[in-house]
């Protein structure tokens, strides 16, 4: 089987420290990673995003589409993908809503893309311009049947450029639909950030070859695009290798479904990446994520200069979800805590595997978890 | 400097209390400094409460967002009253006589007659905010003028770029006149 290739090019920007909003360095990420193609349409608190794409994207020769809605957006990024170009869209939770089945459609099809959503406080409109992080469950299960996309959750304005950059090679090597997991309280931050003279970017094996099986059970097919010269079917009802419809034959559904989902977790050491601070000689642990593991760190540094034996699990990478790390994390801990802008989404996951007791604090009122809130739990557990 | 400073800016919408947060940290970065900047505001464009956030730092910038402020910049009596329990004891408020009518606290107080200037300048009170960075690059322990001047002079759109430099220039010239008469 050939693969996804790797290759260093020039960065968006020449080499330098910039000072930019989370949602202008997840356009400039993109922009890095070789984005192609913008289809979207606005919403707070993501709109940033899309305004300098609009601004950039042509410079770059690529395309910037406002579509009518978001149905359209996810549907037009997937058509550009199959067309060979590295395309995205951003949105937030209304508009993650909405294009679900179009997620799904691009998990199925084996779509390459990247979906940057900006949480703000839900469920329905809730609070435009307030911090949420509420679309973590919908990101995995959001979309009917068993669609396992991969989950990203950047924690600074730098880390918008990076692992918006990641994103897209994730989605190129897995072909597969990356979301981006940011929030509103990151997008609208203003941080200096260093973007580097080059850049690591992975470009999806194009073929020729059949572009739906593999013979490894956990395989990445090439995937050539219309216009490269093979004839290509593309469905989202159950197909073989060669794209043909066998919407009766269980097997193939089997095959297809299975496949799809080891070429992710088969490859979870490869994706799944995780920060931890202090978790040596930890007797309390926390386990949190974007903007709240800066809170989480600031009150865990604050407490060690006390001698108190606290420490940090980060995650950065949502989908897959690091069960085993967190198992083995667990088991040797008296206590582990998780703090979450949302009623405890990510702490069901932890709880799964949890061999500690586990204190989930949970806020949902539109503002961030105060590094003062996260010290006071500690203190109680520690009491 | 020290290892961080926390500066918090508020007042009501229309005021320029954002752009002075980002032109702020901008200068923060010229001086090759961590910076983080952050805002609150209502959804209505003009009149409701509103706040800038810059954290400026010698290494990485953990937590975002101030906790405790060394320096408040006050543009209206409401946010005066509101961010004073937040302050560091030893912390400074700068503030604009226009709009704020401080209290005796124990902090150490800055009189910048910001709007009044820019009134008398200008003929309106846009640029106070202007006015107010100016005076806040003679504090000991900020940002620079050269600074200040170089991130306005890249952030301002070029039909504002002059009345902006020249704003800035008049916050300078208040604090050393000050100075010089003390």
């Amino acid at each position: 089987m050939s693969e996804a290739t790797t290759q260093q090019v020039t960065a968006s920007l020449p080499e330098g420290r910039y000072f930019f909003s989370g949602n202008e360095a997840v356009a400039e990420g993109a922009l890095s990673a070789g984005c192609r193609f913008y289809g979207g349409y606005p919403i707070t608190p993501s709109s940033e995003i899309m305004e300098r794409m609009a601004a950039r994207l042509p410079e770059r020769g690529g395309v910037f589409i406002q579509m009518e809605d978001e149905i359209a957006s996810i549907a037009s990024v997937i058509g550009a993908s199959w067309a060979g170009a590295k395309a995205m869209t951003a949105t937030s939770g209304p508009g993650i809503s909405l294009m679900q089945e179009g997620i799904g459609y691009a998990v199925f099809t084996e779509t390459p893309c990247v979906i940057v959503d900006i949480q703000r406080a839900g469920p329905s409109t809730g609070q435009a311009t307030k911090v949420g992080s509420g679309d973590i469950m919908q990101a995995k299960w959001g979309s009917h049947g068993d669609a396992l996309p991969i989950a990203l959750s950047p924690w600074s304005v730098q880390e918008m450029f990076d692992l918006t950059l990641q994103a897209f090679n994730l989605a190129e090597r897995f072909r597969v639909p990356v979301y981006l997991m940011g929030e509103e309280a990151t997008a609208h931050l203003r941080e200096g950030i260093r973007v580097p003279e080059r850049v690591e970017v992975v470009e999806r094996n194009r073929g020729p070859g059949d572009p739906f099986g593999t013979d490894e059970p956990d395989g990445v097919p090439p995937m050539p695009a219309f216009g490269d010269g093979q004839k290509l079917l593309v469905t989202g009802s159950t197909h073989d290798r060669r794209g043909f419809r066998k919407t009766d034959d269980p097997e193939t559904h089997r095959v297809l479904v299975e496949r799809l989902h080891k070429k992710i977790l088969n490859h979870a050491a490869e994706i799944i990446q995780m920060e931890a601070y202090h978790l040596e000689d930890a007797r309390v642990g926390i386990v949190a994520y974007g903007f709240t593991a800066r809170s989480a760190l600031f009150a865990v540094n604050r407490l060690r200069k006390e001698g108190l034996p606290v420490g940090l699990l980060r995650l950065k990478t949502l989908w897959p979800f690091p069960y085993e790390t967190v198992e083995a994390l667990t088991g040797s801990l008296a206590h582990c805590l998780t703090f979450e802008m949302n009623m405890g989404q990510v702490s069901g996951e932890i709880q799964k595997v949890c061999r500690c007791p586990l204190s989930v604090t949970t806020q949902v009122n539109g503002t961030i978890i105060s590094p003062l809130t996260i010290e006071r739990k500690i203190r109680e557990v520690l009491s | 400097m020290r290892e961080i400073i926390q500066i918090r800016l508020a007042g009501f919408g229309g005021q320029g209390v954002v752009l002075a947060g980002m032109l702020l940290a901008a200068a923060g970065v010229k001086e090759g400094l961590e910076v983080a900047n952050s805002n609150s505001y209502g959804a209505q464009a003009r009149g409701s409460a509103c706040k800038a956030e810059v954290v400026l730092g010698k290494r990485p910038i953990i937590f975002p967002h101030v906790l405790t402020s060394d320096i408040l910049i006050a543009f209206s009596h409401e946010a005066y009253g509101l961010f004073l329990p937040d302050m560091a004891p030893e912390g400074t408020i700068l503030y604009d006589p226009y709009h704020v009518s401080p209290g005796e606290t124990g902090h150490a107080y800055v009189e910048v007659p910001a709007t009044q200037t820019a009134l008398d300048t200008f003929g309106t009170p846009q640029s106070a905010n202007i006015v107010m960075l100016g005076a806040l690059t003679e504090l000991p322990e900020t940002i620079s003028g050269k600074s200040m001047t170089e991130a306005v002079r890249e952030n301002s759109p070029r039909r504002f770029l002059e009345a902006n430099l020249k704003a800035l220039a008049l916050g300078i010239a208040l604090m050393k006149n000050r100075k010089g008469s003390d």
